[in-house]
């Protein structure tokens, strides 16, 4: 009973304190906003710190659950992406009324993460799915007197459920042809029928929709601009990652046996995502949706990585992942910082930022850095391990476009820094307030965007976890 | 210990700055690169005693992919590690005159400008060399960017992006080396150096390396983004441009293409060749036409450098020793010509050749340094430009005389334009009134003459840096013809 226990210990923390909440919020009822943001974010940190004690492997109600040492990481950066998010998010959240109700939803939806990325059987993985996706769209719709974020919601939710239906669909074909859902049993019994290829294009279309790989990224500029910075972050950060460690042990799990077929696939969607999501960010005007192409584009390279060998690919996606949650929230911290006491979200807003507030500016362009992937950030060694792993393969072709991919991508990184830095602004920001939580989190990212290249012991623990698969 | 203590003090350096006041950010950046400078002599004795223990440094880095922290020096890293060092506290010295807006960001900057340097001419380690390689760009398109003149935001844009563009190629040509590798892979250079690979992957190597390191020398025609970039920087980022950033070039040119794709080379070389020398007539003769002094000096930059990397191409003894004397001869012609076209500028307010005259006879001492320096830039004998340009077209000569004729034409040019401009701005008539222009003083002297001495000793004792690069050339060249016969013998 008690291995039981300590096997879902990441998904009974997050229950406890999603109960702690409510009670909370029945018990007394006006406790004041400030009060209320300590408290969540020391309960964060201790459920963040929990991650890394009492860790056991095993699996649970008849193989459908299943806990091992690459799971266990993957959830813990999952709750560093949480914590930092919650930190950013003090600001704009102590302005708001529905302090309580806005983090159930965010913990419900991690909670749901935990789930799909411990599954082992599609059942649960869909049942963790939908669990993370459907309080996001009451999430994206939480600035409740603004139309675009009711927009936004709409389109979530309707993208959102077309692709469960896809994956669902997709899910029945292949218990039509192998009567199982188990992941390891699966393995064994798919042959590459054309029943089974045409689940698995529906299953990878699901996972392209949730991933906004091209082309399947239609909602996610409007979702991403619509919805509140802290979601557009979670969304961006958060609910990818998970989704990408889950879309990398479907693949490698179960189709393993297909792998010739789904090699052509993800390159076709590496290449498409890259060069679209590069395009479409040129010429964005507004920071959020330029930051939603940037993260497309992005997603094109994590896929070039997974197109690499089972173990290379699995350690260089988790650890860009990781890489990725540093480099995306320390720029979205900086929007979320500006966009609260402002509300200026354009890019020509920032002009002149960097007179105004230069420790802010220098931390977004440190982290567009990483994110455009220049040595010496973490963010180019990231996207290196990338490279290295879809090289193993031998196709160069695919490396070189990547190549040329980054090129595009840091001319519009760069723009913004010029922007910041360079040009003059008749209406200047005035200086921002930075309060402690966002500080903790913006010193935090760039302590992982500056030290995480240079200590790639990292890379070798994920990459000696990852044997697992 | 050497090696590593070489990369740590610059970064503890630009900690110090950015915790230390601003008002003595200047001082705190010119102690940190003379004690480089110190080290960086200590390592050359060590050098001499033939010590080489002290100038490694080997620690794993990331073990999954084979990469290591591995540094070192043999004499071509050392002559360029050399250079480095000794132009520092020169660049810091020189930007006493000037204002500068947030110093601390300034020189810690230049802090980590030297980092890079440092670690792309001891990397052993293909990977570490790309890092280091790359580490370069962002401080030194901070430094142009902000504190340059006008348009210098599109113009160190078009650079940075320009030169990124280059080397991601060389990063793919690396990635797909280390696969070819035998067993575990590995990023180690000399692992590299033992590949046998076909031709055609050869040809493709080459032309990845050499676009990389041809837009960063530059080499004609890639050389659009550099007398722009050039005029709009700030003094000390264009000495930091020309000095030392675009030796990173020609030194990946010797490192990578001749050891590794020798039959790359020996399949375009004669097309590379005549790029060279192409750029080597044509930047002259653009230098003939200027009236910015700047923008000569950085025209007349392309030329020099044009005919070092043929001299790497022609890949013989010659020639490269002549390559690599050159690197350094001009690394100190180049930052003290800038540096004098600074004090002009200063001084009078202009660096427009039509708007001066006169100036040897209002700064006596001034006419003298910028003589004996614009001689060693045009190669008389005795200074330190004769050497390397006789070995250079001596190298040159063998690979094919008519090459060597038509580079030869650099001297001839050179003498043109760099004459053109003593005339019309140190001797004629006085065109600006102030009278009471003060001569070059105090500090200044410190710093020009003893680059003015380098000059003349180099010239006279060629040998103190020619011996130390003597054994790696032959042995670079060993393995060159080494490789060359194991291919063809397959």
């Amino acid at each position: 009973m008690n291995e039981a226990l300590l096997l879902m210990k990441p998904e009974l923390i997050v229950t406890v304190i999603i109960f702690i909440l409510l009670i909370l919020h029945v018990a007394r009822e006006n406790s004041s906003p400030a009060y209320l943001l300590n408290l969540i974010n020391g309960l964060l940190f201790i459920n963040f710190l929990c991650g890394f004690f009492f860790n056991r492997e095993g699996t649970l109600f008849g193989d459908m659950y299943v806990t091992n040492g690459l799971i266990v990481l993957e959830k813990n950066i999952l709750n560093l992406g949480m914590l930092l998010i919650s930190l950013q998010a003090t600001d704009w959240l102590k302005k708001k009324d529905f302090i309580v109700e806005f983090y159930v939803l965010l913990l419900t939806t991690l909670l749901g993460m935990f789930f799909m990325l411990s599954s082992n059987n599609l059942l649960m993985f869909y049942l963790g799915l939908e669990l993370s996706s459907i309080p996001l769209a009451a999430l994206a719709n939480f600035e409740l007197e603004k139309r675009k974020s009711s927009e936004a919601a709409m389109k979530f939710i309707m993208s959102s459920a077309f692709s469960s239906g896809l994956l669902l669909f997709g899910i029945s074909m292949l218990y039509g042809t192998t009567g199982t859902l188990n992941f390891a049993q699966l393995a064994m019994l798919i042959d590459g029928n054309p029943l089974q290829l045409f689940s698995f294009i529906l299953l990878l279309a699901g996972f392209g929709f949730k991933i906004s790989a091209v082309p399947f990224h239609l909602w996610t500029a409007d979702v991403y601009e619509g919805s509140p910075v802290a979601v557009t972050s979670y969304l961006s950060v958060i609910s990818k990652g998970a989704i990408l460690f889950v879309m990398a042990s479907v693949l490698f799990t179960v189709f393993k046996p297909l792998v010739e077929t789904w090699y052509n696939m993800l390159y076709l969607l590496a290449v498409l995502t890259m060069i679209i999501g590069n395009l479409f960010a040129i010429r964005q005007q507004n920071l959020k949706r330029f930051l939603a192409f940037s993260s497309i584009a992005q997603v094109g390279f994590i896929l070039i990585g997974m197109s690499g060998s089972s173990q290379e690919a699995t350690a260089s996606v988790i650890y860009f992942v990781l890489i990725y949650v540093f480099s995306n929230l320390g720029a979205f911290g900086v929007i979320a910082l500006v966009s609260a006491q402002t509300g200026k979200e354009e890019i020509d807003d920032y002009k002149g930022f960097y007179l105004s507030n230069p420790m802010l500016a220098l931390v977004m362009t440190l982290s567009l850095f990483s994110l455009a992937g220049i040595p010496p950030t973490a963010g180019f060694f990231g996207k290196f391990f990338l490279l290295m792993a879809g090289a193993g393969k031998g196709n160069f072709v695919l490396i070189t476009i990547a190549a040329l991919n980054m090129v595009i991508s840091l001319y519009y990184y760069l723009r913004i820094v010029k922007v910041m830095f360079m040009e003059k602004n008749e209406t200047p920001m005035e200086k921002l307030q930075i309060s402690l939580f966002p500080r903790i989190s913006l010193l935090t990212c760039m302590a992982g965007i500056i030290l995480i290249g240079f200590t790639t012991l990292l890379y070798d623990y994920i990459f000696s976890l990852s044997t697992s698969f | 210990m050497i090696a590593i203590t070489l990369l740590l003090l610059p970064v503890i350096f630009a900690i110090i700055l950015l915790l230390a006041p601003a008002a003595s950010s200047r001082r705190i950046a010119l102690i940190g690169s003379i004690i480089s400078f110190s080290i960086t002599a200590f390592a050359y004795s060590q050098y001499l005693q033939e010590d080489f223990t002290k100038l490694n440094f080997d620690v794993s880095w990331a073990s999954a992919f084979g990469i290591r922290f591995n540094i070192g020096m043999d004499g071509i890293s050392l002559i360029l590690v050399l250079l480095t060092a000794l132009l520092y506290p020169v660049i810091i010295a020189s930007t006493s005159r000037t204002v500068i807006s947030n110093p601390k960001a300034f020189y810690s900057l230049m802090m980590l400008m030297q980092l890079g340097l440092m670690g792309v001419f001891m990397a052993k380690d293909a990977f570490l060399f790309y890092v280091f390689y790359e580490l370069t760009l962002i401080p030194v398109y901070f430094i142009c960017a902000v504190w340059g003149g006008d348009r210098s935001i599109p113009i160190t844009l078009k650079f940075f992006i320009y030169t990124l563009a280059g080397s991601l190629l060389m990063l793919i040509a690396i990635i797909y080396l280390y696969f070819k590798t035998p067993g575990s892979h590995t990023f180690d250079i000399q692992a590299f150096y033992q590949l046998t690979l076909t031709p055609v992957e050869q040809g493709w190597i080459f032309w990845a390396f050499f676009l990389a390191f041809a837009v960063k020398i530059p080499i004609f025609p890639f050389h659009s983004w550099q007398p722009d970039t050039y005029t709009v920087s700030p003094m000390a980022g264009t000495m930091l441009l020309a000095g030392l950033m675009l030796k990173m070039g020609i030194y990946g040119l010797i490192r990578f293409i001749l050891p590794i794709v020798p039959l790359g080379l020996e399949d375009w070389v004669d097309f590379a060749m005549v790029l060279c020398i192409i750029g080597i007539v044509y930047a002259s003769l653009i230098a003939w036409q200027q009236q910015d002094l700047k923008r000569l000096i950085a025209y007349s930059s392309i030329a020099h450098v044009g005919l070092i990397a043929a001299g790497v191409l022609a890949a013989n003894t010659a020639g490269l020793q002549g390559a690599i004397i050159q690197m350094f001869n001009h690394g100190i012609n180049v930052v003290a010509l800038f540096f004098m076209i600074d004090i002009i500028e200063n001084r009078y307010g202009t660096r427009w050749m039509d708007e001066l005259g006169g100036i040897a006879g209002q700064m006596k001492k001034l006419g003298v340094l910028f003589m004996i320096v614009m001689l060693g830039s045009i190669g008389l004998p005795l200074t330190n430009g004769f050497v390397g340009e006789f070995l250079l077209l001596m190298g040159m000569y063998v690979f094919n005389p008519w090459a060597a004729a038509f580079a030869g034409l650099t001297l001839i040019l050179g003498a043109v334009y760099m004459f053109r401009l003593y005339r019309n701005v140190f001797l004629g008539e006085v065109k600006d009134h102030k009278m009471t222009t003060s001569d070059v003083a105090g500090w200044e002297g410190f710093i020009l003459i003893p680059l003015c001495a380098i000059v003349i000793v180099i010239g006279i004792f060629p040998s103190i840096l020619l011996n130390v690069s003597e054994q790696p050339v032959q042995q670079l060249l060993q393995f060159m013809n080494d490789h060359k016969s194991g291919v063809s013998g397959l």
